[in-house]
């Protein structure tokens, strides 16, 4: 036996899984959105797709584009990801840089503190903020006397001064937080990855430290920087138990309260299933880019 | 006792219910006398659980639900007819309104679990308001701009449009009507612009934790956080409760015997046993605060002897109450989609 096929024979299991989890729970999604529905609005999956019905994918996408009535919502989850996004990557380039580049003996415990947060179930690090954020929690109270309330209400981030009652601030906060051990990872192995002797070219060369940094270190750690973005923005996007465990309010809805409302109670699980979808199809190009732009990146390298 | 109702012996009791919503320890001592291993699944709404029973093969023998829900379990042959004599504790123990209550006429496939009234809860040490003393007491709940982000509005389609309805002086709670349903969505958009409420079901446990201060609620939810929920410290006076004394939701939970169940008999003897004066008055007051329909439960000693807070009185359901209450009934299909598409663009923000 070639060694090529004891490793197909190893891996058979996991495709196994993969398919079967993945592949024919996605063509259930799909059955079900372009089914159709009985007399009791009850979902009448079209398995064949020769009989695949695309009214309520047609349904699906006026509610999403401008007038519709999930339009409100796209425009916030838009937002949402893109705030929570950019917090990411403030809070966790420095801190992957420093832990791959600048740590020396602490590297290990920088390491492991950087694992620990997997050690917690994140619907469980969510519902310690809710304690942390109640009006009298501890949270609240620090942020209150460090004026951070008052600041964030007069910048109108903040409507009162209660962080739990349906702030959208609130939810991107959390969003960040509970996403942003997901963005260092890939970066950290990315910028660790990076030879330290291209650096110290740059710098014999004559490159400042600023200017081999925006010149050779961030360009060289693009793909971990898209590697975390794609990894914190796909949940994300399909997030929705964030939104309710620190908001609850329709006004700080995102897509995935929406299908999940949609699935969860009464005749519009077709709906929901054609804007999973929907949703799927969007992320599957940013997917498609990131995939491109590594295939690039690493086409120049061996160039 | 005949043959064909002697009670099957071992194995599992399948029960499938809200969470919460059943005292452990009766559940435990049904068990320990008919013999079997009693075990729950919990869902989180009757929609859910329809959806669930309709698709799957799930094999339950007791299965909790709404009287709008009946229908269409019906429909489905999900449920079956129960055996009158095999629950004699109905007709003895059970208010007479609900022996043979409109939505199943001669009880033939439910018997009542809890009745409740759907009302404003509030904490009146955070909160200066009197729904009573108001025209349209619901409006307290749309004036509490004060409140804003610590309101409560209940994640049910039924419950939140038909309060709007309520409000707006529309006493048919059961219209299909889309301008109907459509001018209470008006209504709904208003209170979200005025308090923002949180959509959920939770407050028996965050309005005595205070995360709530005002909001829709269930009148069990008030005994209920009375009973289990309070921080220490913090007094059951300080829940206060309104409903629409005239017209205002007033209903019941109902009992059935699965279709597939594999224990009809000790699923009839469940039932029955829920229906004894002891057991539902042990799982009202030590256990879920919803309380039971029975001739025998003097509610008004209860608040006397301080059992339950005097402050709550109102959060018990009367016979009266029941008997000229409002229930919300099986929709038309259309009606459905009606009520779904105001709720999810409610839900939209």
């Amino acid at each position: 036996m070639t060694r090529r096929r004891i490793w197909g024979l190893l891996a058979a299991p996991g495709m196994a899984w993969l398919g079967l989890f993945f592949v024919v729970a996605f063509y259930a999604v799909i059955s079900v959105g372009l089914g159709n529905v009985n007399s009791l609005y009850q979902p009448v999956p079209h398995w064949n797709p020769l009989t695949w019905n695309v009214g309520y994918l047609t349904e699906a996408i006026q509610s999403v584009i401008p007038g519709g009535q999930n339009w409100p919502v796209v425009v916030r989850t838009v937002i949402y990801i893109a705030a929570a996004i950019i917090g990411a990557l403030l809070i966790g380039y420095p801190v992957a840089y420093y832990a791959s580049r600048h740590a020396g003996r602490w590297r290990g415990l920088v390491v492991v503190l950087l694992i620990l947060p997997f050690w917690i179930s994140y619907i469980m690090r969510m519902f310690a903020w809710t304690n942390l954020l109640a009006p009298d929690g501890y949270g609240s109270k620090i942020l209150s006397a460090l004026s951070i309330d008052s600041l964030f209400s007069s910048l109108g981030l903040l409507d009162g001064t209660d962080w739990l009652g349906g702030q959208g601030i609130t939810v991107i906060i959390a969003l960040t937080y509970g996403y942003v051990p997901f963005f260092i990872l890939p970066l950290f192995a990315s910028l660790d990855r990076i030879d330290q002797r291209v650096i110290e070219a740059a710098r014999d060369l004559g490159a400042p430290p600023p200017s081999s940094f925006w010149r050779v270190i961030l360009p060289m750690s693009k793909p971990g920087i898209l590697a975390g973005l794609v990894l914190v923005a796909l949940p994300m996007a399909g997030d929705y138990y964030t939104q309710t465990l620190m908001s609850g309010s329709p006004s700080t809805s995102m897509i995935g309260n929406t299908i999940n409302n949609y699935i969860q109670g009464g005749p519009d699980k077709v709906l929901g299933s054609a804007i999973t979808i929907l949703l799927s199809a969007v992320l599957l190009v940013f997917m498609l880019y990131y995939l491109r732009t590594l295939r690039r990146q690493q086409g120049a390298e061996a160039a | 006792m005949s043959a064909s109702t002697k009670p099957e012996t071992g194995g599992v009791l399948k029960i499938y219910n809200y969470a919460d919503y059943l005292n452990p320890d009766v559940l435990k001592a049904f068990g320990k006398q008919e013999g079997v291993e009693v075990k729950v699944t919990t869902f989180d709404s009757v929609d859910e659980a329809f959806a669930k029973l309709s698709t799957a093969g799930l094999d339950f023998d007791v299965i909790f639900s709404t009287p709008d829900q009946l229908s269409k379990l019906v429909g489905r042959k999900l449920l079956q007819p129960l055996n009158a004599e095999l629950v004699p504790n109905l007709q003895k123990n059970i208010w007479e309104e609900i022996h043979s209550p409109f939505y199943d006429v001669e009880s033939r496939y439910t018997v009542p679990y809890v009745v409740y009234t759907t009302g404003i809860g509030w904490r009146n040490d955070k909160v200066d308001v009197d729904p009573a003393g108001l025209e349209t007491g619901w409006n307290a709940l749309w004036d509490a701009t004060s409140q804003r982000g610590k309101t409560q509005l209940l994640d049910d389609k039924r419950e939140a449009l038909g309060m709007a309805m309520l409000r707006d002086g529309q006493p048919d709670i059961n219209t299909g009507s889309a301008a109907l349903v459509n001018s209470a969505l008006a209504g709904l958009e208003e209170l979200a612009a005025n308090v923002r409420p949180k959509v959920q079901i939770s407050a028996y446990e965050t309005l005595p934790a205070g995360r709530i201060t005002i909001g829709q609620m269930w009148s069990g939810d008030l005994l209920s956080g009375a009973i289990s929920y309070l921080p220490k410290g913090t007094p059951a006076s300080v829940l206060s409760y309104w409903y629409q004394a005239e017209g205002g939701p007033v209903f019941n939970d109902i009992m059935t015997v699965a279709a597939a169940s594999k224990k009809p008999i000790i699923a009839h003897r469940f039932l029955n046993y829920m229906m004894e004066p002891q057991v539902a008055y042990d799982n009202f007051v030590n256990y879920v605060g919803y309380q039971p329909p029975q001739k025998s439960l003097n509610a008004a000693k209860l608040f006397d002897e301080g059992t339950l807070p005097k402050s709550l009185s109102n959060a018990v359901v009367t016979q009266e109450a029941y008997a000229t209450g409002n229930g919300f009934m099986t929709l038309t299909a259309d009606g459905e989609q009606a009520w779904e598409k105001a709720w999810s663009k409610f839900r939209a923000g």
